[in-house]
């Protein structure tokens, strides 16, 4: 697990590398009508936004590729019935199956 | 009756799109968005507020929603506080025909003594190549006049198309 200081850090090697000064592509804004390169300040933000947005995926993304991958409620309680008259385990087996597609950060 | 203030169309990759032009001409404002594609799968396009002409980057920003997915699983409301901007979709993807459109409306934006409120429904085709729906809403959390909006993503990618229209409604 990367720490908030490591991906601070991957993301200023990956914003400096966009940078045109850099021979990157550049980040544009958009206004009044206009394109233009970021200012040396903006880029500064993008950096602290990247990095905060990674570490809070890294956090917390498997919550919603968790809630992705569940089967809708109705389904889950019609396997849970027939779990319980078949003497099967499928929904044990898909909520299992769900959890260890998408860990829980250690 | 919807006045429009201001418009940007995107057609080339930007990493933000801001409208400014926010005025006491009017109590409520409307911002739409369609056609919004993203350059990266399982991101979101979020909102900034700003405030004489600067941007707010700070933790100032609450919001809450619901989001109702065509696989007839309603997923779980998303609530948080304390962030540095109101997120208005949920997993955009990049596949065909996969994009966003919405709409947010803004209260109380012209009153230096009170939060700002805003409200919003968007309809995404999402990573999933599924429909889903979303409303909810937000508050930017300081107590100021706000004077134009920012419209981004936070993890890097950019918006590669939209159409983005801010209104004022007539008092």
């Amino acid at each position: 697990m990367a720490t908030l200081e490591e991906l601070t850090a991957a993301a200023q090697t990956e914003i400096d590398a966009l940078k045109t000064a850099n021979g990157g592509d550049g980040m544009f804004a958009q206004v009044n009508g206009e394109r233009r390169e970021f200012t040396e300040d903006e880029y500064d933000q993008a950096v602290i936004d990247k990095a905060n947005s990674d570490f809070d995926l890294q956090e917390n993304g498997y919550k919603q590729a968790r809630q992705e991958a569940y089967l809708p409620i109705a389904e889950q309680l019609d396997m849970i019935y027939w779990d319980g008259v078949n003497g099967t385990s499928l929904w044990d087996e898909h909520i299992a199956e769900v959890k260890e597609d998408n860990p829980k950060p250690e | 009756m919807l006045i429009k203030i201001n418009q940007e169309i995107v057609s080339s990759s930007t990493s933000y799109v801001e409208l400014t032009g926010m005025t006491n001409a009017y109590d409520v404002y409307l911002l739409t968005f369609n056609n919004v594609t993203l350059s990266v799968d399982e991101r979101d396009l979020r909102l900034r507020f700003l405030e004489s002409g600067t941007v707010n980057e700070t933790a100032n920003y609450d919001y809450a929603y619901n989001v109702m997915d065509a696989s007839s699983n309603s997923e779980d409301p998303v609530g948080t506080s304390n962030q540095t901007s109101i997120d208005l979709t949920l997993n955009t993807g990049t596949g065909t025909s996969e994009m966003v459109n919405g709409f947010v409306y803004i209260f109380m934006s012209q009153i230096s003594s009170q939060f700002t409120y805003t409200t919003m429904e968007t309809s995404i085709y999402a990573h999933t190549a599924r429909g889903r729906g979303i409303h909810g809403g937000g508050v930017f959390t300081q107590q100021s006049t706000v004077n134009g909006l920012r419209l981004l993503n936070l993890s890097g990618a950019n918006i590669l198309t939209g159409s983005f229209k801010l209104y004022g409604l007539k008092k």
